[in-house]
């Protein structure tokens, strides 16, 4: 569930890496400083969490009991032409 | 048509076997398109269920549904995965319905995680497009 009130926090960055972000807010990366760092920590928590989502789906794709809910809907629905669709690719 | 609404209903939706003779299937699926689409259009947007087997991994894109809602003799996984558009003259048997808010809740994280709907920190600071200029 996303919330956007906003809450202030501290953190110590590095004087350089916060000049450079000053400047690149000032070259219009951001509308502001706070928007700068958020926009920087939404991306990498983005990356966080899509690297949980491929480990587990790299794992569901070698899971038999996965695979065989798979076949099974796709035969139910579409007539048991997966292996062949995959045998094409 | 039962008057139920059909979101949120699970149907045992029949499908021909093609290749396989002239078999006829059903299985179950949770109807998940918005009402107004589903009262207008002549088909709806449904997810597939299977039943759990033993020792089962629930993956980001999938749910548990208990036999409570579903109405099945089994406990379900929603598998986000396999979404599919029916025709509304496919669905059968309205065998159960997902009333409860965390169940909804779970079956809509499992699509979000499928269709990577959760909206993005840079949609929110975008320039707008000029689709004049685009044009």
């Amino acid at each position: 569930m996303s919330s956007r009130r906003l809450q202030r926090v501290t953190y110590s960055l590095p004087g350089d890496l916060l000049d450079r972000v000053r400047s690149a807010v000032k070259g219009g990366a951001a509308p502001s400083y706070s928007a700068f760092v958020e926009q920087a920590l939404a991306a990498r928590v983005r990356l966080v969490d899509e690297e949980q989502l491929a480990v587990a789906f790299r794992s569901a794709a070698t899971d038999p009991v996965f695979l065989a809910d798979i076949e099974h809907t796709m035969v139910g629905f579409d007539g048991g032409e997966t292996n062949a669709k995959h045998e094409d690719r | 048509m039962s008057a139920h609404q059909l979101q949120w209903s699970v149907f045992m939706v029949e499908a021909a076997a093609r290749g396989r003779g002239a078999d006829t299937s059903r299985s179950p699926v949770l109807v998940v398109s918005r009402e107004s689409a589903n009262n207008a259009l002549p088909v709806v947007t449904a997810l597939p269920l299977a039943g759990m087997k033993v020792g089962r991994r629930i993956y980001p894109n999938e749910t548990c549904l208990p036999p409570e809602s579903t109405g099945l003799d089994y406990p379900a996984v929603l598998l986000a995965h396999q979404i599919r558009t029916v025709p509304k003259s496919s669905l059968s048997t309205r065998t159960g319905s997902v009333d409860d808010p965390v169940l909804r809740a779970a079956v809509r994280a499992a699509v979000r995680i499928q269709l990577d709907l959760d909206a993005d920190i840079s949609d929110r600071f975008s320039m707008p497009v000029n689709l004049e200029s685009a044009v």
